[in-house]
This record gives structure tokens, sequence and C-alpha cells, in this order.
């Protein structure tokens, strides 16, 4: 490592491979996050019954995240499924939130009424 | 005096891992009750596993045909760390991890939701009100704070649990004990009168699980005590009467939610040589009575161990 020699090839060959190496943009990272719809198969169900529920939405990289407030939620991804249990009776908000790789986010609901 | 107060410990401590059940929402603090205050200077470990099953539902006290759910269990894993500061004051950490709290639905069929996680720990102090050593009675009382490990609630992949499958309250709390002693040294036998208060605070979600008062009354009777054997043994019947409070969703009452069970629970307790305590319980319910219709308890058995350490 004592040889200046050494050492300016080594210089001029980092310099070669960092001009060489050509940032490739992550694929779809562009891509707008756009959150089109949610719907439910049935949104008027009875206690102890199910119904499905499905988001539909594009982006870069999104991941589906599900809450309701009352009854159980199987599944996951863009699809899942609501389960009316015992104290569900009413209206029930099915919330859905979109994010995307970049950082965005956007939710949309539905709610499913028990009787 | 040591060996008295880790038997009371013993006895109490699986008050913890049950009582949170599932359509009756609420959550257990991690290793629950002690008794007793602790000899300055003595450390107190203690670890039980809890498994606890569900699988019918009650509407008020009778039982109910809805069968939505085939069953639900848990197995929880408790810890509690008891130090005597004084003769008078202990300091009392409590921590719990839930292994999984499983519904198994039959609607639909075949599908399952699973919980796990850190449960709330708590940190108490219990101060020693009133000791009469030639009556052997003792009153002490206790006061602390029980808290989550994360605000959130607990999602699995990304969509979050339903509410009674949260391994934590996910909210600050508050805990008080009171704990009455009588021991006859003659007969063996021993008495203790326990009660329990938990208060819970609103989550992040808009969730306030029910606030749970329970009542316990223990008898205890040592069964073997030769002095040159080195188990003893000691078995203890155990009546507690728990009330779980109404849950409210953005301070909206849950409709399925708050109840009264009492429960019998017989236990064994052995010692070896007086340095480890093994101890086993099942709890069984007698009574329940459920806020319209909820998921009732079946059965639940506890494990306890308990090492006193002498610092």
């Amino acid at each position: 490592m004592k040889n200046p020699l050494f050492k300016l090839i080594l210089l001029i060959g980092m310099s070669v491979s960092l001009i060489n190496c050509e940032k490739k943009p992550e694929e779809g990272k562009d891509t707008p996050l756009v959150f089109s719809d949610i719907q439910a198969r049935r949104q008027m169900i009875l206690a102890g019954d199910t119904t499905r529920i499905w988001a539909t939405a594009s982006g870069y990289q999104i991941t589906y995240h599900w809450s309701v407030e009352k009854g159980d939620l199987l599944g996951s991804g863009s699809e899942v499924t609501y389960l009316a249990t015992p104290c569900t009776v009413g209206d029930n908000t099915v919330v859905c939130k979109v994010m995307d790789g970049n950082g965005q986010e956007m939710t949309r609901q539905v709610v499913i009424t028990v009787f | 005096m040591i060996r008295y107060l880790l038997l009371c410990l013993m006895v109490l401590l699986p008050i913890a891992g049950r009582g949170q059940c599932f359509s009756s929402a609420g959550n257990p603090v991690g290793g629950s009750g002690n008794t007793g205050t602790l000899d300055k200077g003595t450390l107190s470990v203690v670890g039980y596993y809890k498994y606890a099953l569900s699988d019918r539902y009650f509407e008020g006290s009778q039982l109910s045909e809805v069968d939505i759910i085939r069953n639900a269990n848990y197995n929880y894993l408790g810890t509690l760390l008891a130090y005597g500061v004084t003769n008078t004051v202990t300091l009392e950490t409590e921590l719990g991890y839930f292994i999984n709290k499983t519904k198994n639905y039959r609607i639909p069929e075949g599908y399952s939701l699973k919980g796990f996680g850190l449960s709330n720990a708590a940190i108490s102090a219990k101060y020693q009100i009133y000791y009469n050593p030639e009556k052997k009675i003792e009153f002490s009382a206790a006061a602390g704070i029980k808290f989550p490990f994360s605000p959130n609630s607990k999602e699995v992949d990304h969509v979050r649990l339903p509410f009674d499958l949260q391994p934590s309250t996910s909210a600050l709390g508050m805990i008080m004990q009171a704990y009455l002693i009588k021991q006859h040294s003659l007969s063996g036998m021993r008495y203790f009168l326990y009660n329990r208060m938990e208060v819970n605070g609103v989550n992040k979600d808009g969730y306030r699980y029910g606030n749970t008062l329970t009542n316990s009354i223990f008898i205890s009777r040592h069964l073997i005590r030769t002095s040159n054997w080195p188990v003893s043994g000691t078995v203890i019947m155990q009546v507690r009467n728990e009330i779980r409070g109404r849950s409210y969703i953005n301070k909206v009452a849950e409709p399925s939610s708050g109840s009264v069970k009492v429960y019998v629970s017989p236990q064994l307790n052995l010692a070896f040589v007086e340095k480890w305590n093994l101890s086993f319980l099942v709890d069984i319910p007698v009574y329940q009575y459920y806020t319209n219709l909820q998921l009732a308890d079946k059965v639940g058995f506890a494990i306890i161990l308990v090492k006193p350490v002498e610092l």
C-alpha cells in the first residue's frame, strides 16, 4: 500500500467504477398511490354471519391495513372477511388504510350494518 | 415467616393469567397477586404458566346455542419479582407474555385468529398496615400502576386483532390490592382474604377495557409436616369472585361486555427442602353471568414456581 503507483491505479479504478455505476431507479417507485374503491359483498348481515370486503388500490409496494371496532376481521391483503360476532349489532365501520413504499397513505371505509 | 408468605404468594399469583377471557374483554396484568409483605432484604422470584379454555357462549347465566367460535384458548407465561425494602414495605414488578391467545372459528369453518406478545407490566408498592405476631394476623394493602409496552394495538399481517385477542390493554391503568391473612399454627390452617381492583385507561384506539374487581377467599392446610422429609405439601381451596365492568369504545359501552363469575380453584403446593415451591391449580367456573351474549370460561390450570432469595 506504500507504493504511490498502486494508490493511483486504485483511485482510477474506483473512479471508473463510480462513473460506470449507473443508478437505476427502482421500478414503479414513481407510481402514485391510488385507492380507488372499497366494497363489501353485503353491507347488511345478521349477527353470526360473514361478508367479504375488498379494497382496490394501486401504487408502489402497497400494503393494506385493516381495522374494525366491533367484530372480527379474518384474512389479510386486499381482501378480508368480516365476521359479525354477537356484540356487533348496529353499524360497524371497517377501515382500510393503504400505505405505499414512499410513505404515502390513503384511507377508506365501509359500513357493515348488523341486525 | 418467609415460607408462609411465599405460600401466600403462590396461592394468589394465578389470579393473573385468567379472567381476561375473550368476549368479556380486558387483559390481565402480568403476575398479579402477591400476599403479605416480605422481610427486609428478601427477594422472591416467581414464574408461572397458565392455560385457559373457552368453548361455549353464555347469555346472562344461561348456556347459549350460539356457536360461532369453536373454542378459544390462551397460554400465558408470567413472572413476578417482589423485594422487601423494609419489613413493612415490599416492591413488586409483574410481567407476562401471551404465547398465544387464539380463537378458532366455526364460522367460517377452519379460520383462526391468534394474538401473542407482552401483556401489561405493573409496578406496585405494598405496605403492611397491621401485623400481630401473637394472633398471626396481617393486613396489607398495595397500590401501583400497570402500563403497556406499546401504546399501539397488535396487528397481524397488517390486520388489527380484535380487542379480546390483544395481549395488553395498550393503556395505562391502576391496581389496588388488599390482603388479610390469618394463620393457626397448631392446626396448620391458614385463611386469606384478597381483593384486587384494576382500573383501565383508554388506549389510542379509543378502547377502554372494563375495570375488574376480584375477591378471593383461601383456606389452606399442611399435608406433610415431618421434619426429615424433604418435601412438604399444602392443599388450598380458593373461592373467587370476579366482577368485570363494561368495556367502552369511544365512550360507548360495548354491548357484550361485563360479567360476574365465581370460581372454585383447588390447589396443591409442594415445598422442596424449603428452597423451591411448586404449585398446581385448576380453575373451575361454578357460576357465570354475562351481559348479553359472550364467550364463557370453561376451565383453566396453572403451574407456579417460586424461589426465595436472601440477599
